[in-house]
């Protein structure tokens, strides 16, 4: 089964994100390609998921490597093998400064056409530089979208068209598009994108084996938009959200009414909203954080690619939002699949995150001469030295560069892994009634809401009492200290088919499973 | 956390197999009718007890063979026991030292020491007690070397048999607290 999933505007951007990590945890596919769709390429929410993409793409294909290091196909440790593009973000508008009036060729249009789109698009959107985005315009982006996802030589497209192909030969593929109703590019990409596979689709004469399927969030953050030097300004207004909203969901009522675009579509909606702290129009500073929302749209696009998601024949449309309470908890997860858990999986990976970067990372890192003193120990004899001997050199390689290397990816990685947690507690009910206990982050991480890019600061090191608050990191009503974690890597079964580092990972991976 | 503990017990048996095998058929060989001749009788009469103290009363090691079976008997029952709680509960205890990161374990090696030691120290009052108090008969009867190699014998030997059993049987990530136990295979 070949999967794809297109993230389209910073909301599509930010729910891949949660993709990424739900998909390190074991929750995704076997495969899935995945690309985003935006016109602010330079987006820190873009930015942040194409880092996030290439650190997984990269730390997989050095831990999925049958000739050195193995995870095997029995761990669930960077499961998926996520594919992406050269470029992972694709741009409806090419070239500097784009415009719409430029992609029209406005200036030698009829005057009975001009006069049209003078109708359609008043004088500020046709000369908006839109090199950061359709700013909430979803008229501008439905026209630059259908203008352009038509070219079938397009390297982003051409991978969907292929995959119409493989359709046809008989192969199951399944497209799932994420995005937000509200705003711009979403809300522009979302409908376009749909209809325009949908098209590609019926032109190539597949009826079977090609699915689509969508998440639309609803409006679930607002912001409070400074008064100063904002006049003229084309950019998303929180108070529109409602109605835009409104006007979307009107309009897909009717479309789901006579075209069944989508096979299965995933809405989510969140009140109150988060309140995001910073007010940033686009581009690279514009970095909103990880909101709990979001995680329904990825675990939707997973439960869309799960094999026990049989697809129907009609369109079903499938919501989901916060509970009554205003206490968000683990039990407001939903799972993937029943064989696919998504409490136990995300825990078992922020446990593994955090062992790997405050116990065992540090006692990995550096040359031989530092690492030997643990050499006598049973987790290192069992699981690093035997399988990072060289037989050439006769000794252990662990400190050699390329395993180093790995050490060093995937140290970054659980801290990513640890700052997307920690961020989405904090700034889900920041200034808000809401709370939200699904770690306990104090004691090892610092919130500064304010803050652009740094707003959450993970510690270098932590105290022996810190540690100690280990069992306290997820909230459930067991207990799993650090010393279950020690004793479980020292005593869990490695598989056949593993080698070099990739054992130790997926042992320490699998001891943090409740 | 249980099933590991079940292995480690497992692990324990097979550390106190041995010497704990010896023992134990030592103390039901003592609960059977030895004859005379036989190899512990000679040893008992000739190494344990003082001779010249019982011609003095008129006795011979016949007349007080049962008394010094029985309180060889019963000696070794309270080493064996002591010896078999102690290393059980190190080696349940071991799976619940609060080792938090690489290398702590051998920040438990000192109270490991303190443990043994306690063992060591339990092992010779109870060899004391059972030779210096009133309570056995035999006990009047017993040379100087007899004392000595009661306690050293006993407190050797089931010093040894806890050191083994302990060996085996500590939790793999807790080994480095016992002496040499991070020299065993990774595997085992």
């Amino acid at each position: 089964m070949k999967n794809f999933i297109i993230g389209i505007g910073g909301t599509g951007a930010k729910c891949l994100e949660h993709l990424v990590h739900c998909c390190s945890a074991g929750l995704g596919p076997n495969n899935l390609w995945a690309g985003m769709v935006d016109q602010d390429e330079a987006n820190g929410n873009i930015s942040r998921t194409k880092i996030l993409l290439n650190k997984y793409e990269n730390l997989r294909k050095n831990l999925r490597d049958e000739n050195k290091h193995d995870l095997s196909k029995n761990s669930n440790l960077f499961k998926t093998h996520i594919t992406t593009n050269n470029d992972s973000v694709w741009l409806p508008l090419k070239g500097a400064d784009p415009t719409l009036e430029a992609l029209i060729n406005y200036n030698v249009l009829k005057d009975e056409v001009k006069g049209l789109i003078d109708c359609l698009y008043d004088k500020y959107e046709r000369k908006q530089n839109l090199s950061e985005g359709f700013r909430a315009r979803p008229n501008i982006g439905a026209a630059a979208m259908l203008a352009t996802t038509a070219n079938e030589e397009d390297p982003f497209w051409s991978q969907i068209y292929k995959a119409i192909d493989a359709a046809r030969g008989g192969e199951q593929v399944r497209v799932f598009i994420i995005s937000s109703i509200f705003g711009g590019t979403g809300a522009a990409g979302f409908p376009n994108i749909a209809r325009r596979i949908n098209q590609i689709k019926k032109d190539k004469n597949v009826s079977s084996n090609f699915h689509i399927g969508g998440a639309l969030m609803l409006p679930y953050f607002n912001y409070e938009v400074p008064e100063e030097n904002m006049e003229g300004e084309l950019f998303a207004k929180p108070e529109e959200f409602i109605d835009q909203t409104k006007g979307a969901l009107e309009y897909y009522s009717k479309l789901f009414e006579y075209d069944k675009i989508f096979d299965q579509v995933y809405v989510v909606g969140w009140d109150p909203l988060s309140k995001l702290q910073n007010f940033i129009m686009g581009g690279n500073l514009q970095n909103n954080p990880p909101l709990f929302p979001e995680i329904y749209g990825a675990l939707g696009a997973l439960k869309f690619f799960s094999e026990e998601n049989s697809i129907k024949d009609t369109q079903e449309i499938f919501h989901i939002g916060k509970n009554e309470s205003d206490d968000i908890l683990w039990s407001d997860i939903p799972n993937v699949s029943g064989s696919l858990n998504s409490k136990e999986n995300i825990s078992k990976l922020i446990r593994f995150g955090f062992t790997y970067n405050w116990i065992y990372g540090p006692a990995l890192t550096g040359s031989w001469s530092k690492i030997k003193k643990y050499q006598s120990e049973n987790w290192f004899k069992r699981l690093i030295y035997k399988n990072t001997y060289d037989n050439d050199s006769k000794s252990c390689v662990i400190g050699h560069e390329h395993n180093q290397e790995i050490i060093l990816l995937m140290k970054e990685y659980c801290q990513d892994v640890l700052t997307w947690i920690s961020d989405m507690q904090y700034s889900t009910v920041a200034n808000t009634d809401q709370k939200m206990e699904l770690i306990l982050s104090d004691f090892f991480s610092e919130y500064k809401p304010k803050e652009n890019s740094n707003r959450v600061k993970i510690k270098d090191k932590l105290n022996a009492a810190e540690k100690n608050q280990f069992n306290n990191l997820i909230s459930d009503s067991k207990n799993l200290k650090l010393l279950n974690i020690m004793s479980n890597v020292c005593y869990t079964n490695k598989y056949r088919d593993q080698k070099g580092l990739s054992i130790f990972m997926d042992i320490l991976f699998r001891s943090c499973e409740q | 956390m249980i099933k590991n503990v079940f292995k480690s017990l497992f692990k324990l048996l097979i550390g106190l197999g041995p010497l704990g095998a010896l023992s134990i058929i030592f103390i039901l060989l003592l609960f059977t009718d030895i004859k005379s001749d036989h190899v512990i009788t000679s040893y008992v009469a000739d190494y344990l007890i003082h001779s010249g103290r019982l011609g003095d009363q008129g006795m011979t090691f016949e007349d007080v063979a049962d008394y010094t079976f029985r309180f060889l008997r019963e000696l070794n029952i309270a080493l064996l026991s002591l010896t078999l709680a102690m290393s059980f509960v190190w080696t349940v205890a071991s799976h619940y030292l609060n080792i938090n990161a690489p290398g702590k374990a051998k920040l438990y090696f000192i109270h490991w020491s303190l443990y043994s030691g306690i063992l060591i120290g339990l092992l010779v009052a109870i060899a004391l007690w059972f030779t210096e108090s009133t309570a056995y008969q035999a006990q009047q009867f017993l040379s100087g070397g007899g004392k000595s190699i009661i306690y050293i014998g006993g407190v050797v030997f089931y010093t040894l048999m806890y050191y083994m059993g302990v060996l085996l049987g500590t939790a793999r990530y807790a080994r480095s607290s016992v002496l040499l136990a991070n020299k065993l295979p990774g595997g085992f």
